[in-house]
């Protein structure tokens, strides 16, 4: 048995003694390279704890890459990436008991309930007896998997069986958690749930990298995101701030009174403007600039004497920046 | 449907049933299911806190799966059906002559199919579908290091093995009862079917971890099958005829057949470290381990055959004189094919050191003089291979020198080991080169290695073969000085091996050495970089829990 308390006690004093200065996951300068293809090109980012960082980009983007170079499972051809201030590369040992990793898809073994599955990872983590008891009990609750933890896992529905990898990653209560696109595949209610299990997880004061295609999703959940394209970082901050640090873009919608065919025509003369389309409500157009911008456009509509009735204008979504910023290029 | 979904849908009919509240029912269940039903239940949880695992959890599903269950019925069917056909066709003579043998060769099949066919094969497909189905990758982010995973699966294959002699035991006494087979024949024939069924487990988790480098998972299949049938029909004609002759043992063959065992098993364990170190992560100094391994399998080899090629009883002397050359001509032979393989997976070893590997390397300008030569990477392997075997060749002259022997035979052993020598210079330091050639991010290089190394020794063969046949008017083929590229027909017809083919060699083997040499220089530089203060922090951090968790640790 004491062997096992062992485990427990490094646990507990190592996540003591290291977290304090350097960030939960740190990215330095990371590439790596398949031959001519390079899947990761000079990647750097930093993740504190208790923070959700969103991964996004197109597919064969680097963002598994990456992931897969912070769970210890890739060698980066150059750089360096670090989880609690050690490094992947060089002490995996010392990564693996801080980071939990959910990859993209996950194999499931023959014969095994959802109790036996996270018995058997709390087991090759170190914990036993009454401290691996009470961590399958807490994983169990915090995914919803209790009601259903003696069902076989083939049997279990995808979303379930996110869970199931969700318990799994965080069985041994890492202070980094790693999820490549966990929102892969699950209806809009498991997504839902989801996003609100990684919500409580930052709570507790976990590191969190997600990656996911489902941008909008990102938005609600991350504090920080990434913009990542044919291997290179492209934009790094909160979604606020890559919205304002990218070429502003506003949607604006007017209506006036039987004069939107005229309004279209003064519009295809002005500078700023593009996209116009006369629609049943209105016209709408992308004005290139801000708040300003709107009101000359605005001040020069009234003046030019069209009867208008509303003028409104919208910021983009992080769909509409990532669709500024990436070119949809793949490798 | 299976026990889980069983188990599931009953508990589906108790929660719809019962007038308690589902999320006590459900409370009810997970608790059943950590903490046990029963007493017994209880006993071998906590027990099994002590076992690694994956055992714990292969026992699970062995115990779940249909493929264990229906071969356990099929064999407790067949050794019935077996002992009850056998003694009725024996009747009535059974009363008075010996039956054990008849017996005793039919549970052999029963008990060699299961041990030495079936449980390797599931040891290979347990980790072969690790691999394949994507388990593997959140396996080896545990903290359960290579060498626990391979472990911990040979372990499931020895409990697997250990339930099929169980149900075989009472048979066993059967034999033994009926009288024809000693005691210590069956107890030999077992031992050899126990350390055999290990060993092919082994040979099937290292031809799975290979899997992971790239070569065909089908072709990997097929071996395993091949490698378990002709151990297992290897092995049955063996006992089968030892059971038959049913010789006494005496000490010195119970000696032989250890020596032949500690040698077998010191192979398992090799497959096991190189097992472990296919799965392991990237980076690691895995190598090292190895190559101190390997050497000390060659020294057992030696010295197991000084001491055991004549009677035990005879002395010293008389053991050392009585020793026919020729069998020092074969050791060295099997010694030069021992060390040309795994000298081919050591130069098919990464060239660059990564810095992790670099914090193993040897410190002191003390162990950097010796023991250089274990570093990681293909050169420092090639020239371990080489000093290794030559300190093999040095070691058998030096065991006859002073002795009364005959002047040409010595000098037969001598041109043989230093010809052998030759040959791994020549073949070993080609391949390298050529793997010099290839991009360091090639994948799978050991199995390159392999193949290049084919190929070169196919190309020596095949080109003197012919060179000959030209030379000579397409008549019969005669041995001439580069003949010696030809090491098969060399070493078949070593008589004929003239000066000049000697000279030949000697030139080839310097030329090759000395571009390997010049090619070295980046790997010996290599120095040792230690730790980063943090992870020094950790290790002592850790060290220092262990220490205190023991409360013996200051008196031992």
């Amino acid at each position: 048995m004491l062997a096992h308390h062992d485990g427990g006690l490094v646990a507990l004093v190592t996540s003591a003694v290291h977290s304090a200065s350097s960030p939960a996951i740190e990215l330095r300068r990371l590439h790596r390279f398949f031959g001519s293809t390079k899947a990761v090109q000079d990647v750097s980012f930093e993740v504190s704890a208790g923070q959700v960082f969103g991964f996004i980009g197109p597919n064969g983007a680097g963002k598994t890459t990456s992931m897969r170079i912070l769970a210890t499972l890739e060698l980066p051809s150059y750089g360096d990436a670090l989880i609690d201030g050690f490094s992947c590369i060089n002490d995996p040992e010392f990564v693996r008991q801080r980071m939990g990793f959910m990859p993209d898809g996950f194999g499931t073994y023959l014969n095994m309930n959802c109790v036996e599955y996270l018995d058997f990872f709390a087991r090759a983590y170190g914990l036993v007896g009454k401290d691996r008891i009470s961590a399958i009990r807490r994983t169990l609750a915090f995914t919803g998997l209790d009601k259903i933890a003696s069902k076989n896992i083939r049997g279990l529905s995808k979303g379930m069986r996110q869970r199931l990898c969700l318990g799994r990653a965080m069985v041994h209560n890492p202070k980094v958690l790693i999820l490549d696109e966990p929102a892969n595949g699950l209806d809009p209610r498991a997504r839902i749930e989801l996003r609100n299990l990684i919500g409580q997880l930052a709570i507790e004061g976990k590191a969190i990298l997600v990656s996911s295609h489902i941008l909008t999703e990102l938005a609600e959940m991350c504090d920080q995101v990434g913009i990542i394209e044919r291997g290179q970082l492209l934009a790094v901050g909160s979604v606020a701030e890559i919205q304002r640090g990218s070429r502003s873009l506003l949607m604006v919608t007017i209506q006036t009174i039987d004069q939107n065919e005229d309004l279209a025509r003064f519009l295809a003369n002005r500078p700023l403007v593009s996209e116009i389309e006369l629609r049943s409500m209105g016209v709408t157009c992308q004005l290139t600039g801000g708040h300003q911008e709107q009101a000359i456009l605005l001040r020069d509509i009234v003046q030019a004497n069209f009867k208008v009735t509303a003028f409104g204008a919208t910021e983009r979504s992080l769909e509409d920046v990532f669709m500024q910023i990436t070119t949809g290029a793949v490798q | 449907m299976n026990r889980d979904e069983t188990a599931f849908i009953k508990e589906s009919e108790i929660a719809l049933e019962s007038t308690q509240p589902i999320d006590t029912i459900h409370a009810q269940t997970v608790q059943r299911l950590l903490d046990g039903e029963n007493a017994a239940d209880r006993w071998l949880i906590r027990w099994s806190d002590h076992c690694s695992p994956i055992l714990v959890k292969e026992t699970r599903q062995a115990l779940k799966s249909r493929q264990f269950t229906w071969t356990f019925l099929l064999l407790m069917l067949a050794i019935i059906g077996w002992t009850f056909f056998a003694i009725v066709s024996m009747l009535p003579g059974i009363y008075f002559f010996p039956a054990g043998k008849t017996l005793m060769i039919g549970y052999l099949v029963l008990l060699l199919v299961p041990t030495i066919i079936i449980v390797p094969n599931a040891a290979y497909h347990s980790m072969a579908s690790e691999l394949d189905q994507g388990t593997f990758d959140v396996l080896s982010i545990s903290p359960l290091t290579p060498m626990k995973i391979v472990v911990g699966k040979l372990a499931v294959a020895m409990v697997q093995s250990l339930i099929y002699f169980s149900a075989l035991a009472p048979c066993i006494a059967l034999t033994y009862l009926l009288r024809g087979v000693p005691i210590a024949t069956i107890g030999v024939a077992l031992a050899w079917i126990a350390l055999m069924s290990l060993v092919c487990a082994a040979a099937g988790l290292l031809l799975a971890s290979i899997n992971r480098v790239g070569v065909h998972s089908t072709v990997l299949s097929i071996l395993m099958i091949l490698i378990a049938l002709g151990c297992c029909i290897a092995l049955f004609s063996a006992l089968a005829s030892m059971i038959g002759y049913a010789p006494p043992f005496d000490f010195s063959t119970l000696a032989y057949m250890s020596l032949a065992w500690v040698i077998i098993a010191s192979y398992g364990w090799l497959m096991i470290l190189a097992a472990s170190a296919s799965i392991g992560v990237a980076g690691e100094n895995y190598s090292t381990t190895i190559r101190w391994w390997v050497l000390l399998q060659s020294t057992l080899a030696v010295v197991f055959f000084i001491f055991g090629t004549v009677p035990m009883e005879a002395s010293q002397n008389q053991r050392l004189q009585n020793v026919d050359h020729e069998g020092f001509l074969v050791l060295l032979v099997f010694l030069a094919c021992h060390w040309g393989i795994v000298g081919t997976f050591f130069i098919g070893e990464s060239g660059t050191a990564s810095p992790r590997a670099q914090r193993s390397l040897p410190d002191t300008l003390l162990t950097r003089l010796f023991f250089t030569w274990t570093n990681p990477g293909s050169g420092p392997g090639y020239f371990f291979v080489l000093c290794s075997y030559a300190g093999v060749v040095a070691m058998t002259l030096i065991c006859w020198c002073g002795r009364s022997l005959a002047t040409n035979d010595y000098l037969e052993v001598a041109g043989f080991g230093l010809m052998l020598l030759g040959h791994l210079t020549v073949y070993l330091g080609s391949t390298r080169l050529l793997l010099l050639l290839i991009p360091s991010t090639t994948g799978s290089r050991m199995i390159v290695s392999l193949s290049v190394m084919a190929i070169l020794l196919g190309a020596g063969g095949f080109f003197t073969l012919l060179l000959s046949y030209l030379t000579n008017g397409l008549g019969t083929p005669s041995y001439e000085w580069y003949s010696v590229l030809n090491v098969l027909w060399t070493y078949t017809d070593f008589d004929q091996v003239q000066g000049s083919s000697i000279l030949f060699l000697a030139v080839l083997s310097v030329l090759v050495f000395s571009l390997n040499l010049y090619s070295l220089t980046r790997d010996i530089v290599l120095v040792r970089i230690h730790s980063p203060p943090k992870v020094q922090g950790e290790r002592a951090s850790r060290n220092k829990i262990v220490s205190e968790s023991k409360p013996f640790a200051d008196i031992l």
